[in-house]
């Protein structure tokens, strides 16, 4: 009787350490899942940001449809969507759903009013003399994304750009300066200034997880930027 | 009893095995987070070496010697590896990229080739390989990068409609050369209105040849010199231009003809002997005599040895792709522009060596050569002329009039002489032709970038024809709003995805003409790389 008690007070210890150690075991894998799949990631987006800005410094012009397919394909699981098909040049192809968007910009340093720049257009024209201007701004992608990471150079205010996101006037038009703060930020980039006419050719890649969301954890998110 | 004790000694097992098979696992789980960093860390590090690269290569026109721009190359190389990869970027130590692990050097199978090697290297910290005393991994990445001499001919309009432009069109120029490899890209220069000057081959020498502007300086040359009169012969300009990129022979060179003009082009210089049928474009009732002093009507002009040297022809340099010009019955055909008097001049001077750039319509008409003609002296021609039959099917330089971008009326195989529309599209055919001819040399073909300026003409130039010329498929991108739409979209334009794609850009006005010089600039030496 005693002997029959005591096996029944034995009853269930195997599923609780079982329990116990599954429950650790399925943490551990879980996290390790989660954290290898999202560096995963990371170094997909890393590679794929990379390779668009191989690509944009040497002349491919990501405005046009086949470029952005391209990149499509470069981010093959990602979840970038371009939307259907179009001719000629669309600079902000940013009326997708997805995962992902994708931000090009050209910088260029426009210097002292005696400078090439300003002297091409008159001193007393030189609106942007000393700063820093866009001088092209492309986007694809979903474009809600930038709500929850917008690009770290801000955007071109307004300024008189083409379809192809070239600014018209990048010396005179004060709408082609980056924003105040991005000014400063991207500035200290430098560890010597930039002269006059120099270009820096920024690809911000943001592509959100959200199979991959641990909460505060894991931000659900992965963004890469390369300057080149 | 020993049941029960066994049964005892039980309890807790799985908690030990778990966690002894923890010790395995938690290093295995550690060591794929550790690698998994260590290749997040390597996929960003590698793409801050090929930026340092890139921009090492991009920087190789900056400085005044060969020794300065390499200096120049090597400080953007550090200048950029660090804006990708700032110190300590993901805990890394010790990273080592400094002006000394960037190499500069040139290529040893092409002479114009210039090549940037950086090195990098770092340690990337462990998180949990470091139990095992394995704190840090080291990491190192190479990037390359190359950079093509520029071969470039400038091609400048120095036309009168030009006149009050003139000035900003050479302060544009100088800026132009400002931005190049000096010592290392090559620059010459073309200027034309009725005939053509070249003030200089490529030279590495062209700051202090043509002179230029940039922030580090400016100097005086050849450009300052252009003085602006007469009318557009930009077909042949373009092929003079080419020409000089040809006998500059450097096809391992990124080869660019640099364009501007204000206007239409409205002169070809022609051959008005058909050697394949031994006749001449003289019309029958033609008053013009030959070396014999006899008329066509007469029996004249019956063999090239009876030709009238109306040009004294025109030598070409030594290398040159195109053929001597003949002397003979060759001459300028000027037309006005559209909304004129739809009138001819026939122009001599098609050629020049002169330095003093007084040219004007008047130097080029006073030939005594045409003995008999009922042109010279700047006489006009009000289709149908009175001398001229036909106009031939490509001018001296092999540029064809006809098929081309416009229609053009032929008869017998050679274009009528008495339309003066069919004339026009003809003169803008065979520019489009020049242009095509420069693209697609198999030897050495050339990148074209065009630059039309607006506000000095009622005849600006033709967005259709540059945007041809250019092979460029892009609108406008640089006014707002722009001003002509993609090529795919306007009638009769065409480009080939084939060959050199250039660009071309509108200055509505002088005040963004430099400005337009300096984006042409820039998409060179982007394409340079």
């Amino acid at each position: 009787m005693v002997s029959t008690r005591r096996n029944r007070g034995r009853k269930g210890q195997e599923l609780i350490e079982f329990s116990l150690t599954a429950l650790l075991l399925a943490g551990l894998l879980v996290s390790s899942f989660v954290v290898g799949m999202n560096l995963i990631r990371s170094i997909q987006v890393n590679q794929a940001c990379r390779d668009v800005a191989n690509m944009y410094i040497h002349g491919a012009d990501f405005s046009t449809y086949p470029m952005q397919q391209l990149t499509q394909r470069l981010a093959t699981g990602l979840g970038l969507q371009i939307g259907t098909a179009f001719t000629g040049n669309s600079a902000t192809n940013t009326s997708n759903q997805g995962n992902v968007l994708v931000t090009l910009s050209r910088v260029m340093y426009i210097g002292a009013t005696t400078d090439p720049n300003c002297a091409s257009v008159g001193a007393s024209h030189c609106t942007n003399a000393n700063s820093f201007v866009f001088t092209q701004r492309i986007q694809f992608g979903n474009g809600t994304l930038a709500n929850t990471k917008p690009s770290t150079l801000g955007n071109p205010s307004a300024a008189a750009t083409s379809t192809a996101g070239v600014i018209a006037n990048p010396v005179t038009d004060a709408g082609a300066k980056l924003p105040a703060g991005a000014q400063g930020s991207f500035g200290h980039l430098w560890g010597t200034p930039l002269q006059d006419g120099q270009i820096c050719y920024v690809v911000e890649f943001y592509a959100q997880s959200p199979d991959l969301n641990l909460g505060s954890f894991l931000g659900g998110g992965v963004y890469a930027r390369s300057f080149f | 009893m020993p049941k029960q004790r066994s049964r005892s000694r039980q309890r807790g097992v799985s908690l030990v095995l778990a966690g002894l098979s923890l010790t395995f696992i938690v290093p295995a789980v550690g060591l794929m987070i550790d690698v998994s960093v260590l290749y997040s860390v390597r996929a960003r590090f590698q793409a801050a070496v090929d930026g340092a690269a890139l921009a090492a290569a991009r920087a190789l026109n900056l400085g005044q010697s060969t020794t300065a721009q390499a200096a120049a190359a090597q400080s953007n190389a550090v200048n950029w590896f660090y804006a990708n990869f700032p110190t300590g970027s993901w805990g890394t130590s010790g990273t080592n990229m400094s002006a000394g692990t960037v190499n500069v050097f040139d290529d040893a199978n092409n002479p114009h080739v210039r090549n940037v090697t950086v090195t990098a290297s770092t340690r990337v910290p462990t998180y949990f390989m470091a139990w095992f005393g394995a704190t840090s991994t080291p990491l190192s990445a190479t990037g390359n990068a190359s950079r093509r001499d520029v071969v470039v001919m400038m091609v400048l309009d120095r036309s009168g409609s030009m006149g009050a432009s003139c000035s900003d069109m050479l302060t544009a120029a100088k800026l132009f050369t400002g931005q190049f490899a000096a010592g290392r890209d090559q620059i010459g220069l073309v200027s034309f209105s009725d005939n053509v000057y070249i003030h200089s081959s490529p030279t590495t020498n062209f700051q202090s040849v043509l002179g230029y502007k940039n922030n580090l300086g400016t100097g005086n040359g050849a450009i300052d010199t252009i003085v602006c009169k007469g009318g557009t012969s930009t077909a042949q300009a373009i092929s003079v231009a080419y020409n000089e990129l040809y006998r500059a022979n450097l096809p391992g060179a990124l080869n660019v003809l640099m364009f501007e003009t204000d206007g239409l082009p409205n002169t070809l210089t022609l051959n008005f002997w058909d050697s394949a049928s031994s006749t001449t474009g003289l019309k029958a009732a033609s008053a013009c005599t030959d070396k014999n002093g006899k008329k066509l009507s007469q029996g004249g002009f019956a063999t090239a040895a009876t030709l009238p040297s109306w040009t004294t022809g025109q030598t070409l340099s030594s290398g040159s792709y195109f053929g001597n010009i003949p002397a003979g019955m060759v001459g300028g055909i000027y037309s006005d522009d559209p909304g004129g008097n739809n009138q001819f001049q026939v122009l001599f001077k098609y050629w020049t060596t002169s330095t003093s750039n007084s040219f004007g319509s008047s130097t080029f008409v006073a030939s005594t050569a045409a003995t008999g003609c009922n042109f010279g002296g700047g006489k006009t021609y009000t289709p149908p002329p009175t001398d001229i039959n036909w106009f031939p099917v490509k001018d001296v330089w092999g540029n064809k009039l006809s098929p081309g971008y416009l229609p053009v009326t032929l008869s017998s195989g050679k274009v009528v002489a008495n339309s003066y529309t069919s004339y026009h599209n003809a003169v803008l055919n065979a520019t489009d032709n020049a242009a095509y001819q420069a693209r697609t040399n198999a030897t050495v073909p050339a990148y074209f970038f065009g630059i039309g300026l607006g506000g000095t003409s009622t005849n600006p130039p033709d967005y259709v024809l540059m945007q041809r010329m250019a092979n460029d498929p892009n609108g406008d991108n640089y006014n707002s709003p722009p001003l002509y739409g993609a090529c795919s979209q306007e009638a009769n334009c065409a480009t080939y995805g084939a060959q050199p794609q250039g660009t071309f850009i509108f200055s509505a006005n002088t005040s963004s003409l430099s400005q337009a010089f300096l984006s042409v600039s820039s998409q060179v030496l982007r394409l340079s790389k």
